[in-house]
Formats: C-alpha cells, structure tokens, sequence
C-alpha cells in the first residue's frame, strides 16, 4: 500500500514537474515576442529599428558624450573662424543699450566688482568685439577653449546680432 | 575699455595689457595679433 502510494506521489510529481516547465518556456517566448515588437514599432519610419535603439540610448544613457561632441563642434568651429578673419569670426554685432542687453549670468559668489561696473563691462564686450578680441586673458582660460578676452564675456552671437553671456567674466 | 573709451589705439591697449599681465603669467589665450 504505501510502495503504491509513494509510487503515485512519485509520478504525479514528475508529471507537475514536466507541467510546470512548459508554462515558463512559452511566458520567456511571450516577453521576447513582446520586447522584439516593442523595438520595432518604436523605430522610426523608413530608419532600421536597431539604428534608432542604438541612438537613443547613446543620447539617453550618456548626456557626457553629447557635451563632448558639442564642445569639440564649437572649438572646431572657434578655430576655424580664427584662421579666417578675426573680425568677421563675431559675426554680426548690434550696437545695444545696456538696458538692451540680456540680465547677466546669475553666480554663486561674490563679484569682485560692483553689478553697475560688471554691467557695463558685459555690455562693452557686446558691443565692441573689436577691441576684445585682441586682447589675450592671461587667467588659464585656454584650456576652457578661450581664444582672446572676448570669449570670456561672450559665449555666442546669432544671426541678429544678440549676445549669449560667458559667465566666466563674472569673476 | 577704460582705454578704449580714451581714445587709445587698439595696439596701444594690446601691448599695454601684454606688458601689464604678461610677466606675471605663465598662459594666455592664442588672441592673434592686432592687423
């Protein structure tokens, strides 16, 4: 009676055992199904599904590498303008007001220099890109990609002549 | 800008700050020179 038993214990738990593998197979062949589908709709269309995976997550995963490659562009760029004429490498400059002029870069210490007098310094740098662009800065701020002072006050100009603050003149 | 604002030559301003800043520094930006 009890050999009998055990012996029934036995098979019904190999047939559970072998009953239970299956469900599991077919659950992992749903996910992959899922993941792989999931991939391909997300693709752009007319781009291979693999293509946009592997830029996303480049741009998502590491945001260090886009910075990177946007500050090889600008000193690249930089460079180049340098070489061709130094005057033209500004671009266009529009003659503003201070009042004019975009609210200066907000720091976190205390400006050497009275607000009024770093004002008028920015606006100068805006104004006469002329003048500070001959003139070297001698604070190591080469190594941030600097090429004469103006940089230090100005980090870009647009089309119409509007200025992007350098917060590196702050102080 | 003081300089400037007075009337002085831009190669007046350069080699003024050149020889101002200069000695006290080991770098300074590859500004080029004044045409």
């Amino acid at each position: 009676m009890t050999s009998k038993n055990s012996r029934k214990a036995a098979k019904r738990q190999a047939t559970g055992r072998k009953a239970s593998h299956k469900p599991t197979g077919l659950i992992l062949g749903m996910v992959a199904a899922a993941a792989a589908i999931a991939v391909w709709t997300t693709a752009a269309p007319g781009e291979a599904p693999w293509t946009t995976t592997k830029t996303k997550t480049r741009a998502e995963t590491s945001p260090a590498t886009t910075v990177s490659t946007q500050a090889q562009v600008a000193q690249a760029a930089r460079a180049q303008l340098r070489t061709a004429s130094h005057d033209q490498a500004r671009g266009q400059v529009a003659t503003l007001a201070s009042t004019d002029l975009p609210p200066l870069p907000m720091v976190q210490f205390q400006t050497p220099r009275p607000p009024e007098v770093i004002r008028s310094v920015y606006a100068f740098a805006a104004n006469h890109p002329e003048v500070l662009s001959y003139v070297p800065c001698f604070c190591g701020c080469e190594n941030f990609g600097h090429g004469d002072n103006h940089d230090c006050f100005v980090a870009n100009r647009d089309a119409e002549g509007r200025v992007t603050w350098e917060a590196h003149g702050m102080g | 800008m003081t300089m400037h604002e007075a009337g002085t030559s831009l190669a007046d301003i350069r080699e003024s700050i050149e020889r101002t800043y200069g000695p006290y520094y080991t770098t300074q930006t590859p500004t080029p020179p004044v045409p």
